[in-house]
């Protein structure tokens, strides 16, 4: 047994001398083409085995995370909730921004022709829910400053109709569409007066224009500025289907309006 | 003899798969710095289930890939492994041999303190340089090495003493 003992203490010095060997040979540099072709041996192997390690691993880990899964998702959830709320802001904050800045650029035009006015802006609260009366409500009323016949505004000068009622707090917007709806108007080009008129939702009519005066086809439609309340130059439409019969006092036109009234959210009001 | 030669083989082979598990699996299954040493514990356990110079070789030949492997302190692991081997045949051989069980858990306690101290100092002597690990940590690793040997030696001397009943 002490003989068998002896060989391993045997054993030991000899390891103990020939591991000071290789780290002297390693030292000078004169082990490293051994090392590299033991290197070469088993790094495919570990290698191979340091894919199946990663493969087990991110099974092992989404096992262990399963318990978390629930929690992260509704966590995720919330977020993305918070962030898609975010955005919807930052999107209705820029939308305001750019109709109010077409509003500003409208009024400076409006001003430098000699109308300078004031604008409030309202948002719209409530719509007609029947098709034959086109109206609006919008947020703001008597106490704001609003008054019956003032002009209501889509942002960059388009109109959308005239105040018809007012409350304190709210006010009622008779959109052009409506058949009480009344607008003087003047053609762009020809300078033809006329008057338009809604045709009970089903569109918007240009009236009232004398058979002498020369109407074109496409022309633009703006108010004349003869009424309190509608500065002139406000946009309506272009005129089409041009009805003229040497039976008819009067001319008249059909109006295509550039505007969706329906999607109408936010509407100027001339001070 | 050739019944030793087999066990021999089996060992080498045993030891070479601890090898590249430990390069692999494992340190990536443990967090951190608690990476038990299963090359170590393989070592350990083969130098007290047999009482010839075979594990040194295999503690040598383990050591140099770990130190290949680690591409820095050339010889630190190899001779580390060679002293702590060395050191339990040692104690084993003088002093435990009549309380097996007892060994074992002196065994595993010495060896991985042995492993660390001498893996330590030997880096210290060949590069000059002070392993920047902190003693909180150090002591995690050693006692979960101590841990981990413990039971893994008490199960191979369970299935060894089932082994010779059986016989």
């Amino acid at each position: 047994m002490m003989n068998g003992f002896r060989k391993i203490i045997t054993t030991f010095i000899f390891l103990i001398v020939v591991s000071a060997l290789l780290v002297f040979l390693a030292g000078a540099n004169y082990l490293n083409k051994p090392n590299s072709a033991v290197a070469s041996f088993y790094t495919p192997i570990a290698g191979a085995l340091q894919g199946y390690s990663n493969d087990l691993y991110g099974f092992l880990d989404m096992i262990s995370s399963i318990g978390t899964f629930k929690e992260e998702n509704s966590r995720i959830k919330k977020e993305n909730y918070e962030l898609t709320q975010k955005i919807s802001m930052l999107a209705e904050a820029e939308r305001e921004n750019e109709m109010l800045r077409k509003q500003l650029d409208f009024s400076d035009e409006l001003c430098s022709s000699g109308t300078c006015l004031d604008w409030m802006m309202a948002k719209v609260i409530a719509k007609s829910p029947n098709s034959f009366e086109k109206y609006a409500i919008i947020d703001i009323g008597s106490d704001s400053g609003v008054k019956a016949g003032q002009a209501a505004v889509y942002s960059g000068g388009m109109l959308l109709g005239k105040i018809t009622q007012v409350y304190e707090d709210t006010s009622r917007i008779s959109l052009l569409t409506s058949s009480e709806s009344s607008i003087n108007v003047i053609t762009q080009t020809s300078r033809s007066n006329g008057v338009v008129k809604g045709q009970y939702s089903t569109g918007v009519r240009l009236e009232m224009i004398n058979q002498n005066e020369e109407l074109k086809d496409g022309e633009l439609i703006i108010t004349s500025g003869l009424e309190d309340g509608i500065p002139k130059g406000l946009l309506i439409g272009r005129a089409s289907r041009i009805e003229e019969s040497a039976n008819k006092i009067f001319k008249e036109a059909n109006v295509d309006l550039f505007l969706d009234f329906n999607k109408v959210e936010e509407v100027f009001i001339a001070k | 003899m050739i019944r030793k030669n087999i066990n021999n083989y089996v060992f080498v082979i045993g030891v070479i798969a601890f090898l590249f598990l430990q390069m692999t699996f494992i340190p990536q299954m443990f967090r951190q710095n608690m990476v038990p040493n299963l090359v170590l514990i393989a070592l350990i356990a083969g130098s007290l289930l047999a009482s010839d110079g075979s594990v040194l070789y295999a503690a040598f030949f383990a050591g140099y890939i770990f130190d290949i492997y680690s591409g820095k302190y050339f010889g630190a692991v190899m001779m580390s492994f060679v002293i702590a081997v060395f050191s339990v045949s040692y104690m084993n051989h003088y002093f435990l041999k009549e309380a097996f069980s007892l060994s074992v858990l002196f065994s595993a306690i010495l060896s991985v303190i042995l492993y660390h101290v001498s893996y330590y100092s030997v880096t210290y002597v060949l590069n000059s340089y002070t392993p920047a690990v902190e003693a909180g940590s150090l002591a995690m690793i050693a006692a979960s090495d101590i841990l981990l040997l413990a039971v893994m030696l008490y199960l191979l001397i369970y299935i060894f003493s089932y082994n010779r009943n059986e016989k």
